[in-house]
């Protein structure tokens, strides 16, 4: 057994997040506080311009406060994936402008809970109602228009390596018929809003995890959803890329948006102190309003 | 409108930045419409070549020299009447013995022996056929019918090339289809396994594309716009290549001394041959001009064809 090498990067432990989850629960812990102190600014610039833009695109901005009323119900949902089931009978209601947090050990169904929701696998049996909408019984041409209302963030990022960060999030207004003009505007501000404007040329490969994250984030809430879905969005990156990534998560939802965050990070939720629910074996063991991190 | 000029956008897009795959799939096309129009001339040049031989194996009946103007003119009518018989020509004495004079050279001393008065060579009518397996038939019918008028005919001596021709051009037809069947199923399956490799690249690219919202019609269309471009590319440089090798090689060849003389002639010779046949449109293929409407069209249906066919499995489900 060889000694570990000297140069060799040191582990990243608890302790050292310490300081950013710190900071994060400072600056979440009170809205009003948070707004007038200085170390905040960046947030409520951020928070400033994502509720403008949400003013400039939205139909009917006023959905955004309704909260309490449910959204998305997931009514007795049985998933099986490769024969195995995945999903045993799950039943969870969510309401708007929700922050929801899914956690649980790996295999315990987060993904797959997701996936019936973007339509990547379809439940065996069970219905899923989003806008009081049963969406497991979408035709194949109505899938696209329904996803078109969700937006999705994920581990990997799944930028379009061929496309620039402009056109990645660019792209999600244009198979949406949008009109060119409503396009660059939208995608101007969208790329301000998460920090990416300078980087507009460039192409995913030529960004780091948390520019790439930032660029998906920016793709899914350009078309204004109701929803934003996010699997495992921190799960690539950094301590610092992930408190990033976890406050523009959290100031997207006091805009009204509703987030569904899959997470198996810890730290995360604890500071979060919103609602977790928590899978195990394809079942919810736990539903908490202001809940913790128990798995 | 719009999503029309935007999938037109991200199909030149597609191109110009999978750069690497796109020239590996106009390499692959065009090494298929290559392979595809080398055996196509090739069968055509062939069959002309055939077609050259049938004509020039005749069937001549030599006439006695006591039938008269009048029984022959008959003879020649009911004879260009059987079927498969394609044209019956008429050679007179005099131009019999000219024929004979021309074949064994002036020089020779044996031509003082023959005078206008002394020509031994007897009329001929000589006999062309369209289609050799009724020569058998045909000999039967002018030995039955003629046999009075007749002196001798060129068939005994002519049956065994006869046979042999024909059975030799049945095999090479035969051969030649079997070619171009399977050059034709080897160069589209080489074609569409590139394609659908680099359809596979990008199949990631599908999904998110479909994930983000966009329909099947959406993810479809670049992807036929980069078939339809890269077809059209593709087949342009084989009619580029085609043009050179048959019209421009040849010529440098001659030019140039490096090659080796009898192979640069017989090459030269069997290139011009080709371009010539091609040039008289007696063919299948009756002209250049054919060929590249032939290239462009194959081109541009097998890319789209099999960029279709790849992307297909991606977007079986919504």
């Amino acid at each position: 057994m060889s000694t570990p090498s000297p140069e060799k990067p040191a582990r990243v432990t608890t302790s050292d997040l310490r300081q950013p989850v710190a900071r994060f629960v400072k600056r979440t812990s009170d809205a009003a506080k948070q707004i007038s102190t200085s170390a905040a600014a960046p947030i409520k610039a951020t928070a400033g311009k994502l509720a403008a833009f949400k003013r400039e695109v939205a139909e009917d901005a006023s959905e955004a406060g309704g909260l309490r009323a449910p959204l998305v119900e997931f009514k007795d949902v049985h998933v099986r994936f490769r024969n195995q089931e995945v999903l045993k009978g799950v039943d969870l209601t969510l309401y708007r402008g929700e922050f929801l947090s899914l956690v649980g050990p790996s295999g315990a169904g987060k993904s797959t809970l997701i996936r019936a929701l973007t339509l990547e696998h379809q439940p065996e049996s069970g219905s899923i109602i989003v806008a009081g909408r049963d969406i497991t019984r979408l035709r194949d041409w109505e899938m696209p228009y329904y996803r078109r209302k969700i937006g999705i963030v994920f581990q990997d990022f799944k930028l379009l390596p061929n496309k620039t960060v402009w056109e990645n999030v660019a792209f999600a207004l244009e198979v949406a018929d949008v009109p060119t003009r409503d396009v660059r505007r939208r995608v101007g501000v969208m790329l301000e809003t998460v920090g990416m404007s300078h980087r507009k040329e460039n192409f995913p490969h030529q960004l780091s995890g948390g520019e790439q994250q930032r660029v998906a984030i920016a793709r899914a809430l350009v078309h204004d959803p109701k929803i934003l879905v996010a699997d495992e969005p921190t799960g690539n990156l950094d301590p610092v890329n992930t408190w990033e990534i976890i406050e523009l998560l959290h100031t997207i939802n006091k805009t009204g948006t509703m987030v569904i965050l899959a997470t198996h990070d810890r730290e995360v939720v604890n500071a979060l102190k919103r609602r977790v629910v928590t899978l195990r074996d394809g079942e919810i063991v736990s539903d908490q309003e202001k809940g913790t991190y128990v798995v | 409108m719009i999503s029309l000029y935007r999938i037109i956008i991200y199909g030149l897009q597609g191109i110009k930045r999978n750069l690497w795959v796109s020239t590996v799939t106009v390499f692959a096309l065009m090494v298929t419409l290559g392979a595809l129009t080398a055996t196509t001339v090739s069968d055509a040049a062939l069959q002309s070549r055939l077609k050259d031989l049938r004509e020039r194996l005749s069937y001549v009946i030599f006439l006695n020299d006591s039938a008269s103007e009048a029984e022959i003119e008959i003879m020649r009518t009911q004879i260009a009447q059987q079927p498969g018989v394609a044209t019956v020509g008429y050679v007179t004495k005099q131009e019999a013995f000219e024929k004979f004079r021309k074949d064994i050279g002036s020089k020779s001393d044996i031509l003082k022996e023959f005078t206008p008065d002394n020509n031994p060579f007897p009329r001929e009518l000589a006999v062309r056929f369209s289609d050799l397996d009724s020569v058998d038939t045909f000999n039967g019918f002018v030995l039955e019918k003629f046999d009075p008028l007749i002196f001798d005919t060129s068939y005994t001596k002519n049956q065994d090339a006869i046979g042999s021709l024909l059975s030799w051009s049945r095999t090479v037809r035969f051969a030649g289809w079997v070619v171009i069947a399977f050059f034709s199923l080897y160069a589209v399956s080489t074609l569409f396994n590139t394609v659908r490799l680099a359809i596979f690249a990008r199949r990631e690219e599908v999904d998110i594309m479909r994930l983000v919202g966009a329909t099947r019609s959406f993810i479809r269309g670049p992807f036929l716009v980069e078939g339809v471009i890269l077809g059209l590319i593709g087949a342009l440089l084989t009619v580029l290549f085609t043009y050179i090798i048959l019209y421009q090689l040849p010529g440098l060849l001659n030019q140039n001394g490096s090659v080796d003389s009898a192979q640069q002639s017989q090459f030269s010779y069997q290139m011009t041959r080709v371009v010539s046949y091609l040039r008289d449109g007696s063919g299948a293929l009756a002209s250049f001009g054919q060929i590249v409407m032939l290239q462009i069209g194959m081109g541009l249906v097998l890319s789209v064809a099999t960029s279709a066919a790849a992307i297909k499995r991606y977007l079986r489900h919504g």
